[in-house]
């Protein structure tokens, strides 16, 4: 009876130790997720420069669609446009980085992105690819990018050799608009 | 009077009707699996909430009924019943029962069916129990309180309050040992425990017997309270109390009305004793039971066979006008209006394309075809879209309903007595205007009972009754809502108006002195406009009147005032059927549509160059003798012109208020329906803009929103000294510089058309730059026409091999534009003559007599809404309502002028010695200055000869006739020939004089001697003039002030049909009311 006994407590004692161990790896396995989760971003070029917009935000990517111009607006907003009976509107990422205004090409995208409840257009140049990219790349906007103030950065992320800028959708649109117009 | 339940008896009958349905669905499921836990369960749930809704309304029968039905499930649920075949009969007899109930309900009578009956069926059935398990069924460990939680009204604001701010209600049922001591203390701990952690709001019992009765050993707490359900438990966490059941309580909104809901049950805290039998099951039960509200009885134990019902046939479903409902959401009904608007303005488009396959002359019949289903298309989205609007439509009346406690508070604030009236509460409005219009509502009804109605003393001396009325009321008239507010007040005071009108800087003595009444009324919609002295804490503040100008216009709709100094006032708002859908006039500027609301047009009219002028910066031009101000629309969004200096330029007349301007566009491109969509649901508001539509073709066109430009354009000119001006000018010049590069040089626009020609537009966009810049960079100083046509050469022949057609049209604009722009800023020179204008293929006159038409038939609706609205009976009404008058008080009236003036004609006719024929007078109300239109031609000149009345009335006779038919009835007076006189002599007038004499005196004498007061007519007087300058004449002179008058007319013929004239009597409205009393007796 008592090497029974004796039996079953090592094997409770036994269960609860592997469970704990259990336990701890599985923890150990979230931590180690959180440490390598993976950012995606549409990116673009602009100037040389990659940016980068978290795919979660991005609606969709349109090609070149009619816009109508939308007065007493200021200049980086080019307008509206029809996406299947929603008018929103379309910010020139150029423009709103105070950089010249580009020709229309081939290449040309406007992505559709989700700023808090709003759909806005974001005109680019190009929609260059979509980069895979753990969290831990990410830095906080303390390099100075040129041209484009830091309200509208996020973070940098570093891939191997490549610096990908992630923008802060928030700003885009909304702040500051004033200024811009001047 | 039909019987009701009251306000939640809409609710009751739908809900009812659902858990009816569901009663029977399960019952049927039941009979075919006993077994089938999971179908009691159904029935059970179905059965408490009807027993709960049924108790919520009063109908304490049903309620009854359905708690019998309850103790019956419960048995089956606890196993202690099994499911027979007598059962479920009796069940669907309960069930019929019911439906017989809410039916009789349904149709307004007053449920009479005995349910006693069905009653002992039940209880004699639930006593069927299943053997061996009668002692399982032991009574529960603590029984369900004996009350029902009811809240008066103010409780149910307390709860409806603090819901309202954030606060969660519930109730909370606790229990205490039974065998404990000093109850009433531990109950009174528990509260004051509660009353640490949460607002109390009621106990049940009230604390009054809580603190007394010994035997309490469950009470009912309601409480609001922002603590976690822990805190509340924790504050209940007393020895000797063994269970807390909590039932969270909360507003549902319901239509328009609030209910307070009761949730599930839960337990929070149990005390397990050990020494009480577990019961599988039956915890669940328990609270269930718990939560009820009534009384938890024994069953009988009477053996007896179920009686076999009579009526198994009569469970077939007979609901008889049942409310079938679905709740949709607003949001939904929003999206699928849109939709249909869309498909709607697609449709549209198939016009277009049926009138292009008509000129290419492709096969008849199929053309017909085409065009049949096309209409039958556009008849059925037609269909659609009026039924998805009708969906969205809701009876005003409860909107009304809640002023009545408003109205109440403020007779007390005030001491005034005012009722409110409540008229036409079906009236089906947007739920949009419902949800809306509520704030102004308020206003108004503030601003009549503040300011409108006066003291009671004052009332008294009017002797007008001392209980005012304060009216609200809603129709429908053509395609507009009308929702009025009216008092029977002082009226609005003109001259105090005009002096707080200057006072506030909003207009100059010499603007005040020129306008008319109705402008003068509008003053008070200004912001921070109030003639009063002392502010009040409900009005006073000039605010409110603005509130309701605005909302009542962001609603598409406009208010108008309507006032009779000492008879009350009346605020229309009259607002369009649909919000979603609204017809627009369609212009262009440069290549650029925008709509503007049709509602804001006045008038298209089209100038040319040389009729604009400058006033003090301003470009107006003379429109019929009135100054209107231009704007020019490609300016103010800043795009060019496509318009050449020859052209005539196409001006849309808008109004906003009182002000108009003239805004000037390139093309007027026709009217059309358009659906709104808002610029704020993406982006923000952009100055300017109404919102965005989007076309037939998928294009966006945005919509202007006239009042925010005229604000802006008003502010502008007259914020800004005349350097200013200059400025803001050059300033403007250079951010359209500005504009023109972001224009030209993007092709934005051209983009759409180069669709499907992408070879053709890559090579256009890579030339395009380069224009642009030197459009952009070589903006001459002092333009010329040598340049500029070496310009536009140039454009061309770069242009050449791209697309010439996308990209000439804008560079051309901006050619156009420089010389504008040069012409404004020096506005001596000569326009520049031989600038290249572009070809514009359209046909302008065709467009433009559509937009005409358009114009012309809306400005008519409208005008015919409003005027069947506000002046067909209701002024008549008003009146009426004023005088208490009722129809055979004016028929009285109506026999008296029918004797006066047969007598007039029997003298009239002794006089000329002719047979005069008259027609019977048409007695009615009108407004005074609706007066000359009503009786006669507005452009002719009549002779008119009128008296005074003195004595016991006030008032005025008139006896008039077309200038012809006056100088012939001289001729017949002097016996010359007919057609001699040609003007009105000063025996003419004598003779006339004598005439009116005989007539009038002849009409009063009648009238005098039938109501027995003393009148008689005065020296009498000839005018010559039109009937409104003669009118004007006699109230001035008279100081007649009422507004509407009494008046009967007749016309004379001769016996060959020629008319001579007719008469009016114009008593005062206190002679009037006296005549009127004078007849009742």
């Amino acid at each position: 009876m008592e090497i029974q006994d004796l039996i079953k407590k090592l094997n409770r004692a036994g269960n609860a130790m592997a469970a704990g161990a259990n336990a701890q790896s599985s923890e150990a396995g979230a931590d180690k997720e959180s440490l390598d989760a993976i950012v995606q971003l549409v990116s673009f070029m602009l100037e040389e420069v990659e940016y980068g917009i978290d795919i979660l935000a991005v609606h969709e990517i349109l090609r070149m669609p009619e816009i109508t111009r939308l007065p007493n607006t200021p200049l980086y907003v080019r307008g509206v446009i029809n996406l299947r009976g929603n008018v929103i509107p379309v910010v020139d990422v150029r423009e709103r980085f105070g950089l010249s205004r580009a020709k229309i090409t081939d290449l040309t995208r406007i992505i559709v992105v989700e700023i808090g409840e709003k759909l806005v257009g974001l005109l680019v140049d190009n929609v260059y690819q979509v980069v895979r990219m753990p969290e831990k790349n990410i830095d906080p906007p303390s390099e100075l990018i040129e041209g484009v103030s830091e309200e509208y950065i996020m973070g940098i992320g570093r891939l191997q050799d490549r610096l990908i800028v992630i923008l802060n959708l928030g700003n885009i649109l909304f702040a500051e608009e004033e200024v811009s117009r001047a | 009077m039909a019987y009701t339940l009251g306000e939640y008896q809409d609710i009751f009958l739908e809900e009812a009707d659902e858990q009816l349905q569901e009663l029977n669905q399960n019952l049927l499921q039941l009979e075919q699996n006993p077994e089938e836990i999971e179908i009691i369960n159904n029935i059970f749930r179905a059965a408490h909430s009807l027993k709960s809704s049924a108790a919520f309304v009063g109908l304490n029968g049903l309620s009854d009924l359905a708690h019998k039905m309850e103790n019956l499930l419960q048995g089956i649920r606890d196993k202690t019943l099994n499911v027979t075949p007598d059962i479920v009969e009796v069940l669907f007899r309960c069930f019929d029962k019911i439906t017989g109930v809410i039916t009789t309900v349904a149709s307004g009578k007053e449920p009479t069916e005995d349910l006693s009956g069905i009653i002992r069926d039940i209880e004699r059935i639930g006593t069927g129990k299943v053997p061996g398990k009668k002692e399982a069924a032991a009574a529960p460990a603590a029984p369900a309180p004996a009350f029902k939680t009811e809240f008066n009204p103010e409780e149910r604001r307390a709860i409806k309050r603090g819901l309202e701010s954030g606060m969660s209600c519930c109730e909370l049922t606790v229990f205490i040992d039974r065998s404990a001591l000093m109850k009433s203390l531990k109950a009174r701990l528990v509260i004051s425990n509660l009353e640490h952690v949460s607002e109390v709001v009621k106990t049940l019992p009230d604390l009054e017997s809580l603190g007394h009765d010994e035997e309490i050993d469950v009470f009912r707490v309601i409480l609001l309270s922002d603590s976690s359900v822990e805190e509340i438990r924790k504050a209940c966490d007393l020895d000797q109390i063994t269970r807390v059941d909590m039932r969270e309580i909360s507003l549902k909104q319901q239509d328009d009305k609030l209910i307070l809901r009761f949730h599930n049950t839960e337990t929070l805290a149990e005390e397990k004793e050990e020494d009480a039998p577990a019961l599988p099951g039956a915890p669940a039960a328990m609270e269930d039971k718990r939560s009820d509200t009534a009384d938890a009885e024994a069953q009988d134990d009477d053996e007896d066979e179920p009686e076999k019902s009579a009526d198994v046939g009569a469970r077939v479903d007979k609901r008889v006008g049942m409310l079938k409902t679905v709740k949709v959401s607003v949001d939904k009904l929003d999206q699928l209006l849109n939709n249909v608007g869309e498909l709607v303005i697609s449709n549209s488009g198939f016009y277009k394309l049926y009138e292009e396959l008509r000129k290419r002359s492709f096969d008849k019949s199929i053309i017909n075809e085409f065009k049949n289903r096309m209409e039958q298309m556009s008849r059925i989205a037609k269909d659609l879209q009026s039924g998805i609007m009708k969906t969205r439509m809701v009876p005003i009346g409860g909107v009304f309903t809640r002023f009545q406690r408003l109205v109440r508070d403020l007779n007390i604030e005030f001491g005034k007595k005012v009722q409110l009236k409540i008229v036409g509460e079906e009236t089906e409005l947007d739920k949009k205007v419902i949800d809306a219009i509520g704030e102004p509502l308020m206003h108004l009804i503030r601003n009549a009972i503040d300011h409108g109605i006066e003291e009671t003393e004052a009332r008294k001396k009017y002797a007008k009754p001392d209980v005012a009325t304060v009216t609200l009321n809603a129709y429908q008239g053509g395609n507009q809502i009308f929702v009025e507010v009216s008092d029977d007040g002082r009226g609005l005071n003109v001259d105090e108006i005009k002096r707080s009108a200057v006072k506030n800087n909003l207009a100059t003595p010499e603007m005040v002195a020129n306008m008319d009444n109705e402008d003068i009324y509008n003053f008070i919609f200004n912001p921070g406009f109030s003639t009063k002295q002392v502010v009040t804490d409900i009005s006073g503040r000039g605010v409110g009147m603005n509130v309701v100008k605005e909302i009542v216009s962001e609603l598409n709709g406009n208010v108008t005032i309507e006032t009779e100094p000492g008879m009350g006032t009346r605020f229309v708002m009259a607002f369009p059927l649909t919000l979603a859908i609204i017809p627009a006039i369609m212009v262009k500027v440069g290549r650029e549509m925008y709509a503007i609301p049709l509602s804001d047009v006045i008038e298209t009219i089209k100038i040319s160059t040389s009729d604009i002028q400058t006033i003090e910066g301003h470009e107006v031009i003379n429109l019929r003798g009135e100054i209107l101000s231009l704007l020019r629309l490609n300016r103010f969004v800043r795009a060019k012109s496509a318009l050449g200096p020859d052209q005539k330029i196409p001006v849309v007349v808008v109004g906003y208020g009182n002000r108009k301007i003239g805004l000037m566009v390139d093309f007027l491109e026709g009217k059309q329906e358009i659906v709104i969509k808002s610029l704020e649901q993406n982006y923000r508001t952009v100055e300017g803009l109404a919102g965005a539509s989007i076309l037939g073709d998928g294009s966006i066109c945005l919509i202007l929103d006239i009042s925010s430009m005229m604000n802006k354009v008003i502010t502008e000119q007259e914020t800004l000294s005349d350097r200013d001006r200059k400025r803001l000018r050059e300033g403007d010049f250079i951010e359209e510089a500005d504009y023109e590069e972001a224009v030209l040089e993007g092709p934005v626009s051209a983009a759409a058309s180069a669709t499907g020609a992408r070879e053709e537009y890559r090579a256009m966009s890579a030339e395009k730059p380069t224009v642009a810049e030197r459009t952009v960079w070589e903006k001459p100083s002092p333009p010329s026409v040598e340049r500029t046509g070496e310009r536009a050469e140039s454009v061309k022949a770069e242009k050449g091999h791209a697309r010439p057609s996308v990209s000439e049209t804008p560079s051309v604009a901006a050619e156009l534009d420089d010389e504008e722009d040069f012409k404004i800023i020096s506005e001596d020179m000569p326009p520049i003559a031989d600038t290249e204008t572009p070809v514009v293929g359209r046909e302008d006159e065709e467009i433009e007599k559509r937009v005409k038409d358009a114009l012309h038939k809306f400005k008519d609706e409208l005008r015919e809404n409003v005027q069947g609205a506000m002046e067909g009976a209701r002024p008549y009404d008003h009146l009426k309502e004023a005088l208490q008058m009722d129809d055979d008080d004016l028929d009285g009236v109506r026999v008296l002028a029918n004797l006066g003036i047969t007598h007039a004609a029997e003298n009239l006719s002794k006089i000329l010695n002719k047979q005069i024929d008259l027609t019977i007078p048409d007695v009615r109300f009108i407004r005074i200055d609706k007066i000359p239109e009503t009786i006669g031609s507005i452009d002719s000149v009549y002779i008119g000869v009128y008296m005074p009345l003195q004595g016991d009335i006030n008032g005025t006779i008139l006896f008039s006739f077309i200038e012809e038919n006056g100088f012939d009835l001289i001729d017949t007076l002097w016996g010359t020939e007919t057609g001699k006189t040609r003007e009105l002599t000063e025996d003419g007038e004598s003779a006339l004089k004598e005439l009116g004499n005989i007539v009038g005196s002849s009409v009063i004498n009648v009238i005098a001697e039938k109501i027995n007061m003393a009148i008689k007519p005065t020296v009498p007087t000839v005018t010559h003039d039109y009937m409104q300058a003669t009118l004007d004449s006699i109230l001035v002179m008279h100081s007649i002030k009422n507004d509407y008058a009494l008046i009967m007319e007749t016309d004379f013929f001769y016996g060959d049909d020629r008319v001579i004239g007719n008469m009016l009597v114009l008593p005062d409205t206190e002679s009037l009311k006296l005549i009127v009393d004078k007849l009742k007796q």
